[in-house]
């Protein structure tokens, strides 16, 4: 071949090297509607799978220790007659000889709020003050006072140390002070003048003298109020001088772990009259298609879905994408008095109906955290009013599990300290209340 | 050595180069984009001239042509033909979500053909010639059943399939030839599908690959006629059966690090190429003008593929165009005159209903063609360049009208090997 005849030889080649290194580019394309030959894996939603929804008995919780003082009662439409008591003990202050001379002025409870409220603000409420005849103290082998717990006070023929009436802001004022008898008073600031009675020198010495208060409130009351724990019984006293000293003394809630809340309900004529002990667990379908929560008056809702297993035999089914747990509680529940909890968490639990593990998420940050609820409140139409949780991870766990257990199930609660304090309660419907219907909404991948 | 090598080499960019295609979104459905252009004169000729043959250059679309291939009695002619293409689309309607990125634009080989007269009435040819490419990337809209909404997701997709082909031509009588083109359609096609969104917290994907492999099969003949003195008729015809073709199947479905579903098999009959014909006619007047009509038909609507949206129905494409030629005359070193093909000008027009229908929208397809050649004097080399400029589709009901630009370019060569030994009186 000679030289004319080899050139386009190589120029096929030269060109061919050029031409393969050529990129393509490509557009910015979206079709606006699904035209695709794209049905292998087809994207599902089904809310057709059952939620059995219940409300069951709470035994007891633990409630020292948790930073509330509840005062007051009110009477709910669903639970009954909610009644608190709260115990504590305080202790002198560090004893100094420094009150010979002093002339006693007033003796008085102080109660700190939280904001913290449930129930009317507008009707007074009663706060009984009484002393204890028993000294507060754990039984063998129990660490924590619970809700059931309580001890005697002094009765007849003494009287109450305090029993007021009073209206309260609960958002507004900050401190409540209820006057203790002058008597009390002046006994009080007697024995820190005399440097020869040992009572008030010691926290030991005047807990045995003084054993410690219960605060209750009368049936009248319609209204809980949670006060913080650092409740102080003040004595103000005045010292001898041209221009009279007014001063005080503090006698503090100090061993907190001694303060805890008794909290007493009667259901009698309510629909959860019949939640007790002996009859653990109402289903909604035997309570107006309705299931409570008020941890605090002792009622829970478990839900459970006894038929999640069988979206395992749908057509083509691949795996649950995402589940959502949607709560509407029932539209005439809540209002602004009555309110929702703020916060509800589902732990899972079992036959025993214990608070087990709660719900996560993974964070923004990489960290698991509780889910709770995202509620939106809808007060004025009650309309779009509603808790969301992510069930994906629990339902996906559940498929996972060759059998059930009988008993497993999820409770919805607000998360502690609130189970323990705070007495926002929820109402939510079953699958057949349109008031406040449950909705367990699943997506699910299927493949061809 | 040097010669084979250098093919060799021109091969190999080309089998390479043939896997990287125009991004067009309607390629998702059936086998891709259907080629229509067979990458030689017809190309400035509307993809129009099946009724067309040479004794100097390929017509590869019609098997009958390869007999009028110049075989010179002193020698073995070998002929070579390499075809690549620039394609240019810019995308226009309510899909295009940025207008600055509306376009896209590749450079590829897109043919090889050889050819040899064994025997004066047989022609052969052999080569790589593309019969259709897949090439997407777009966001879609994935419909969420028992819900009316929908979420987004992406689709991309590549692939081709590619003919081997080996064509025998016979010249039955001077003015008829026959030819079967025997093929393998080879090719693979691989589509993904993206699903992220607040249903998923994982990625949903689905990839599938397709891999086909059948041998394919197309008659052609070529009959010619002098009407008189100046006009010169030819009608040419190919055509081809409906042919199944097995895949084999490979499909993974995922959801994050989770595998649901693995497939891996063959699959008979999982596509087809319907029955398929062509027709047309070539006059050529004075050996300077030539007309050619053409008319093709294929039967898409038979295969029954369908989806909720879309269906492949039958296509029909008419096509047309007119060539001067410039011929120059040259004495040989005998003194004899001979009078060749210089250069050459086209202009073509077609016309298109592809067989694509979707939302009730036939995707329809036009462009005008122009072309020009020449080949190099006293050297073996012709060049041809081609321009194509039209559109496909419609922006009605969502859809995408691509506007086409198209440079090619087709460089035939011709060489005689093995040259006889005249023998020579004493």
């Amino acid at each position: 071949m000679n030289k004319k005849t080899r050139l386009p030889f190589f120029a096929l080649a030269i060109i061919g090297t050029i031409f393969y290194s050529a990129s393509c580019k490509k557009a910015d394309i979206k079709f606006g509607e699904e035209f695709l030959d794209n049905d292998i894996a087809q994207i599902y939603k089904t809310d057709s799978f059952g939620v059995n929804v219940s409300t069951v008995y709470l035994d007891s919780f633990i409630t020292s220790n948790k930073g509330s003082v509840l005062i007051g009662a009110y009477n709910d439409d669903f639970f009954g007659k909610i009644a608190t008591q709260s115990y504590f003990e305080l202790i002198p202050p560090a004893y100094q000889d420094v009150y010979a001379n002093t002339t006693f002025d007033s003796l008085c409870l102080i109660l700190k709020t939280s904001g913290i409220f449930y129930g009317d603000s507008t009707i007074p409420i009663n706060i009984t003050v009484d002393e204890l005849k028993d000294s507060i103290y754990l039984k063998d082998e129990v660490t924590n006072f619970y809700n059931t717990n309580s001890f005697n006070i002094k009765g007849f023929p003494d009287m109450p140390l305090a029993n007021k009436n009073i209206v309260i802001r609960p958002q507004a004022d900050k401190e409540i002070n209820i006057k203790l008898p002058a008597s009390f008073g002046n006994t009080l600031l007697n024995k820190l003048k005399d440097v020869t009675d040992n009572t008030l020198k010691t926290s030991a010495a005047f807990l045995s003298y003084f054993k410690g208060i219960r605060l209750s409130s009368s049936a009248a009351s319609q209204m809980i109020v949670n006060c913080n724990d650092d409740v102080v019984m003040r004595l103000y006293y005045k010292t001898p001088a041209i221009l009279e000293e007014h001063k005080f003394v503090d006698f503090t809630l100090s061993n907190k772990s001694h303060q805890f809340n008794n909290i007493k309900v009667n259901k009698t004529g309510k629909v959860l009259e019949f939640l007790s002990k002996n009859n653990r667990e109402i289903p909604s379908t035997a309570s107006a298609n309705i299931a409570y929560t008020q941890a605090t008056s002792g009622s829970m809702i478990k839900l459970s879905f006894p038929t999640i297993k069988d979206i395992q035999k749908l057509p083509n089914f691949a795996k649950v994408l995402k589940a959502s747990l949607v709560i509407k509680p029932i539209k005439t529940s809540y209002n602004s008095t009555y309110f929702l909890p703020p916060a509800l968490r589902l732990s899972t639990t079992n036959s025993n109906n214990l608070v087990g593990d709660d719900l996560a998420y993974i964070a923004s940050n990489g960290a698991l955290a509780v889910q709770y609820g995202q509620l939106i409140t809808d007060y004025f139409l009650n309309e779009k009013t509603q808790y969301v949780f992510d069930l994906t991870e629990y339902i996906k766990n559940d498929l996972r599990l060759s059998n059930t257990t009988a008993g497993e199930g999820l409770l919805l609660t607000p998360p502690s300290p609130n189970f323990e304090t705070q007495f926002a309660r929820l109402a939510i419907g079953n699958k057949s209340n349109e008031a406040g219907k449950i909705q367990l909404i699943i997506y699910y991948a299927a493949v061809k | 050595m040097k010669k084979i090598s250098l093919i060799c080499i021109a091969c190999l960019c080309v089998a390479t180069t043939f896997a990287q295609n125009t991004s067009s979104p309607y390629s998702i459905i059936g086998l891709g984009d259907i080629e229509k252009s067979n990458f030689d004169r017809t190309s400035g000729l509307g993809h129009s001239g099946v009724a067309l043959s040479s004794d100097r250059y390929f017509f590869v679309g019609n098997p009958a042509s390869f007999s009028f291939l110049q075989n010179p009695s002193y020698s073995n002619a070998f002929y070579f033909d390499i075809a690549t293409r620039y394609k240019n689309v810019g995308y226009s309607g309510n899909a295009v979500t940025n207008n600055t990125a509306s376009q896209s634009n590749d450079l590829q080989f897109k043919r090889i053909s050889f050819a040899i007269k064994p025997k004066a009435k047989w022609g052969l040819s052999f080569g790589l010639m593309p019969f259709s490419n897949a090439n997407y990337s777009f966001v879609g809209v994935k419909k969420i059943n028992g819900d009316n909404f929908t979420i987004n997701a992406n689709y991309e997709g590549t692939g081709s399939s590619n003919l081997v082909y080996l064509s025998n031509s016979f010249l039955v009588t001077k003015n008829l030839s026959i030819g079967i083109q025997s093929s393998i359609l080879f090719g693979q096609f691989d589509d993904k599908e993206s699903v992220f969104s607040a249903v998923t917290d994982s990625v949903l994907a689905t990839d599938r690959n397709i891999y086909l492999n059948k041998p394919f099969f197309k008659g052609g003949l070529i009959y010619k006629a002098n009407i008189n003195k100046n006009w010169k008729a030819s009608l040419g015809a190919t055509g081809s059966l409906k042919t199944n073709i097995n895949a084999n199947y490979q499909l993974q479905v995922t959801d994050g690090n989770t595998t649901l579903k693995t497939v891996n098999e063959t699959r008979e009959n999982f596509t087809a190429i319907p029955l398929s014909g062509k027709i047309g006619i070539s006059a050529t007047y004075k050996d300077k003008y030539t007309f050619v009509l053409d008319y093709n038909g294929e039967n898409w609507s038979s295969l029954n593929y369908k989806g909720t949206n879309y269906a492949l129905v039958n296509s029909s494409r008419i096509g047309g165009g007119i060539q001067y030629t410039n011929n120059a005359t040259i004495r040989d070193n005998k003194g004899n005159t001979i009078t060749y093909e210089k250069n050459y000008l086209q202009a073509g027009y077609f016309y298109n209903q592809s067989y694509l229908n979707i939302y009730g929208q036939p995707i329809k397809e036009w462009g005008v063609t122009f072309g020009a050649g020449t080949q190099l004097n006293r050297s073996g080399l012709g060049i041809l360049g081609t321009i194509e400029v039209g559109s496909r589709g419609t922006i009605n009901n969502g859809l995408i009208k691509e506007n086409i630009t198209q440079i090619g370019l087709t460089i035939s060569y011709r060489d005689f090997w093995f040259t006889k030994k005249i023998k020579k009186y004493n």
